[in-house]
């Protein structure tokens, strides 16, 4: 239960001030920043306190500096104050925790007189909030300080309240009285076992509305706005104040600064508060090219993000695992992503070698390596919901039927779908067909579907996105909180201006079982955004409200405003309409090349090497593919075309390196003279623009 | 982290030196090998891993430029730059390209006998090397089997010598490859037919079967 009480402990400093002279607890938490109370280093009976003149802090393995207080970073109110050590420790930092429950257990450290080389105490969170001295402070219980007559807390003030591994508060206070001893001197006593401590969280939303950042690692505040930076990484609720995935990526971040920005780690389901974050949230889906998205518990944010992500951007997009998995371990994957390789950032992962760090670093730069290969996906829908057949692109309307994105199990499908949706649905889409002036006598071309119920011989993905962009009705029953079913919300939204109408169960937090408990807030958000109704037996209303023909069957985000936002914000040139058309031939060929590697070292290009037809014929689709780009580039883009941009320059010294280089020969025999000699003269030129003498 | 810079190295100078090669502008090319090395040798490897890449590089670039000076018939200097590729795969044992190199030269152009100690004590290495790297991650690569059989040939081991050369084909080999190494045999049959007459009739022997694969 305790494995981080050691690490949290080598954290906690001893504080001794001088003028005024003084003793307490600080502990550390990133960079050279520690944090105390204020009252530790500072008078703070007069207005404005008056600090120290010379603050120390010593840690329990050596480590000692001078420290000074951050300017504008300590609060009166709150009791809490930042402290810059001249040097930084090489311990690692407690990170911050969210305001505990009630009887949870909290642990602290620090320096009383009784032993100033410190003492441990502990005991039970009473109140996880109680008014203190105009401020809201969390009331505790310390075992120590209840015992006998009451030990004085007098020196563990500024330490941290340790709940779970995490800094939830910071003691400051403590009722006492003072009665006399044996030797009839006044001792100070603890009275009842009550402490009080600040919320470590009051520190985290200090630095959101500093102006200025300072605090570093978890207790670092969100960007305001994600628009602009290259690597997000979406952290579940059960991750994002425990921040291993945060504390992964910014380890990775050592490893991939030549390659990448910093990652900016920000909670998922902050993003679905409402539609301006959302929005922010979705132009950063459609622009960065790192996101990576902890999956843990496959909460509903971050699997309702990375739906969009799948839509919206070709980029390196990775999904994340922590808890107790490991990778190739037993996981519950939704449908739509069971794909994916996922990666794990658990601590598990750490003791089996392949840390979860190597892990998420080799992974983006083989990712930012490859994303540029045609077709790259590393995860579903980009090319299947772009590649429709161009005879299915057309919308199927709403008189046509109505794809209806629900949970599959066997429980909701006998009491929802059969019972209550399809056939409510399926009354709709009748009443639609018989009002028309003239009516359909052939039958719905879509009907009421789900995923599996479509007509078609393609893949079940494939066919569930085609008819997720092209169906004008769909309904999104989010009873059961099927991860699939968010996915595909997100999925929905991105890739149709019809949006969907959502509807869900009456009564169903009370069907959810109790791992998914903890995500209720994050329904209860989409739910909202949806704006969605709910049912019951016998209650009709939402469904001709979701998909009737008199109404409009969209709302809130859902009525087509996230398409048509992300119409404006998309990243066209990273689309594949953009890509230039000998970019393409250079990668097409490139998938019929041998591979060198260099000394020696070739692999064959085709899956039956043997076959000697076949392998004469992968040489020359190498060869006519890159005949062709180079003929582009030569005779429609030109020299001054060629070396006027680093990006045509590169493809083209490649496409005459590979057309002088492997297929020196062939070149010499096939190409038209004037083509063939422009690929010197051309090298030449790009090697004279690249390097002028 | 120096993978980016192998490959810009690559791509900047190793490739476009090939392509110099084939215009037979060999100055241009050796100038631009040249250049290479000087940007490996620049590098700062950091661990193992890197380190042996790095020294694949550096004896991939010797065996390029070896290769310049052999197509333009210098055939001391190619030998000279193959011994010097040699020395970093020696390290590793992850190529026998230079090595190869060096055997063919020293047999083709400074005619020695493949029967010499110092050829045959260089063939074992080779041989050592191709059986595990065909066993193992090279059982894919023509150019690894047709290595293993010139090498097997020079042993006096001609049906080892046949099988590696099946393999080969059957491993993707077209016809132009075939050719190509077909010349370097046909060298190899000529300045043996003194050193080692055997050599030389089982050179011949597997030429005669290989032709067949030339279309």
């Amino acid at each position: 239960m305790t494995d981080w009480w050691p690490g949290a402990r080598a954290a906690i400093a001893k504080v001794t001030c001088q003028g005024p002279d003084g003793t307490g607890a600080a502990f550390f938490i990133g960079r050279n920043h520690f944090l105390s109370a204020l009252h530790v280093v500072a008078d703070v009976d007069v207005d404005p306190p008056a600090f120290a003149s010379q603050i120390t802090l010593d840690l329990p393995g050596g480590f000692s500096s001078i420290a000074r207080v951050v300017d504008g970073y300590w609060d009166l109110a709150h009791d809490w104050v930042l402290l810059a050590a001249d040097d930084a420790p090489n311990v690692k930092p407690i990170e911050p925790g969210p305001p505990p429950d009630s009887r949870r257990e909290w642990r602290s450290f620090g320096f009383p007189s009784a032993n100033t080389e410190g003492a441990g105490i502990d005991g039970d969170v009473t109140e996880s909030s109680v008014p203190f001295r105009g401020s809201a402070v969390m009331q505790l219980y310390c075992k120590q300080a209840a015992a006998g007559q009451g030990m004085s807390l007098h020196g563990f003030s500024g330490g941290p309240c340790m709940v779970d591994g995490k800094a939830c508060g910071i003691l400051r206070a403590t009722p006492v009285e003072q009665i006399p001893d044996g030797r009839k001197e006044l001792r100070t006593r603890t009275v009842g076992g009550l402490v009080f401590a600040c919320p470590a969280q009051g520190v985290v939303d200090a630095e959101r509305s500093s102006p200025t950042r300072t605090l570093t690692g978890a207790w670092a505040a969100p960007p305001d706005s994600l628009l602009g930076h290259d690597f997000i990484v979406f952290l579940s609720d059960s991750e994002s104040s425990g921040g291993r995935l945060r504390s992964t990526a910014a380890q990775a971040d050592r490893r991939l600064r030549r390659v990448i920005s910093s990652p900016v780690p920000v909670r998922a389901s902050d993003y679905l508060a409402d539609w301006e974050k959302l929005q922010d949230a979705v132009q950063a889906l459609c622009r960065a090219p790192v996101v990576v998205f902890d999956v843990t518990g496959f909460e509903p944010a971050c699997l309702f993000l990375a739906g969009i992500r799948s839509v919206v951007r070709r980029g390196v997009t990775i999904l994340s695992h922590g808890g107790s998995y490991t990778l190739g371990g037993e996981l519950d994957v939704p449908f739509n992503i069971a794909d994916v390789n996922l990666i794990s950032h658990s601590a598990e992962q750490t003791k089996l070698g392949r840390s979860p760090i190597e892990l998420l670093s080799r992974r983006i730069r083989r990712g930012l390596q490859d994303v540029d290969v045609p077709h790259y996906a590393d995860l579903p829908v980009y090319d299947a919901i772009r590649r429709v057949p161009n005879d299915d692109r057309g919308v199927t309307p709403k008189d046509e039927g109505v794809l209806v994105l629900c949970p599959f199990e066997t429980n909701y499908t006998s009491t929802n779908w059969d019972e209550q949706v399809r056939p409510a649905l399926q009354n709709e889409l009748d009443i639609m067909r018989e009002d028309r002036e003239k009516a359909h006598t052939q039958p719905a071309t879509l009907g009421v579907v789900r995923s599996f119920d479509l007509v078609s011989t393609r893949l079940v993905s494939h066919a569930l996105y085609e008819t997720i962009r092209t169906a004008e009705a769909c309904v999104i029953d989010f009873s059961r909180w099927s991860g699939s079913v968010v996915f595909e919300a997100g999925v929905r939204l991105a890739a149709s201006p019809k949006g969907a109408a959502a509807i869900v169960e009456r009564g169903w937090r009370d069907r959810l079982p109790e791992r998914k408990r903890r995500d209720i807030p994050q329904y209860e958000k989409l739910l909202a955004l949806f704006e969605a109704g709910e049912y019951q037996p016998d209650e009709a209303t939402v469904f001709s409200d979701a998909y009737g023909s008199a109404v409009s069957q969209s709302r809130g985000v859902a009525s087509g405003a996230l398409y048509q936002y992300i119409e404006k914000v998309l990243d066209v040139e990273n689309e594949p309409a953009s890509r230039p058309v000998y970019r393409e031939l250079i990668d097409s060929a490139a998938q019929f090349a041998s591979q060198d590697s260099g000394g020696g070292v070739f692999k064959p290009a085709g899956l039956y090497p043997g076959n000697r037809d076949l392998a004469t014929r992968e040489t020359a689709a190498d060869f006519d593919r890159l005949v062709a780009a180079w003929l582009f580039l030569f005779y429609v883009v030109g020299d001054k075309g060629i070396l006027a941009e680093a990006h045509v320059r590169q493809a083209a010294k490649a496409v005459i390196q590979a057309l002088l280089g492997q297929h020196a020969s062939r070149s010499k025999k096939k190409l038209p003279g004037e083509a063939y000699a422009a690929l010197g003269t051309l090298q030449d030129a790009i090697e004279e623009s690249e390097n002028p003498s | 982290m120096i993978a980016d810079d192998l490959q810009r190295i690559r791509r900047d100078f190793k490739d476009r030196a090939t392509a110099l090669r084939n215009r037979e502008q060999y100055d241009r090319a050796i100038d631009t090998l040249e250049k290479a090395l000087h940007e490996l040798r620049s590098l700062t490897p950091e661990g193992v891993a890197e380190e042996r890449a790095l020294r694949a590089e550096m004896a991939d670039t010797y065996g390029i430029k070896g290769g310049v000076y052999r197509r333009a018939g210098d055939n001391a200097h190619a030998l000279e730059q193959y011994r010097f590729g040699a020395k970093h795969e020696d390290e590793d044992r992850v190529s026998t390209y230079n090595i190869a190199n060096v055997i063919t030269l020293e047999i083709t152009s400074e005619r020695r006998s493949p029967a010499h100690p110092d050829v045959q004590a260089k063939l074992a290495r080779v041989i050592e090397q191709l059986e595990a790297d065909t066993r193992g991650a090279r059982q894919d690569e023509w150019w690894a089997w047709f290595d293993l059989g010139q090498a097997y040939l020079l042993s006096g081991r001609l049906p080892e010598a046949q099988r590696c050369y099946e393999r080969g084909v059957s491993t993707g080999a077209r016809g132009s490859d075939v050719e190509r190494h077909v010349q370097i045999l046909e060298e190899l049959r000529d300045a043996t037919a003194e050193t080692s007459p055997t050599t030389s009739r089982d050179i011949e022997a597997a030429i005669a079967v290989l032709r067949t694969h030339i279309d």
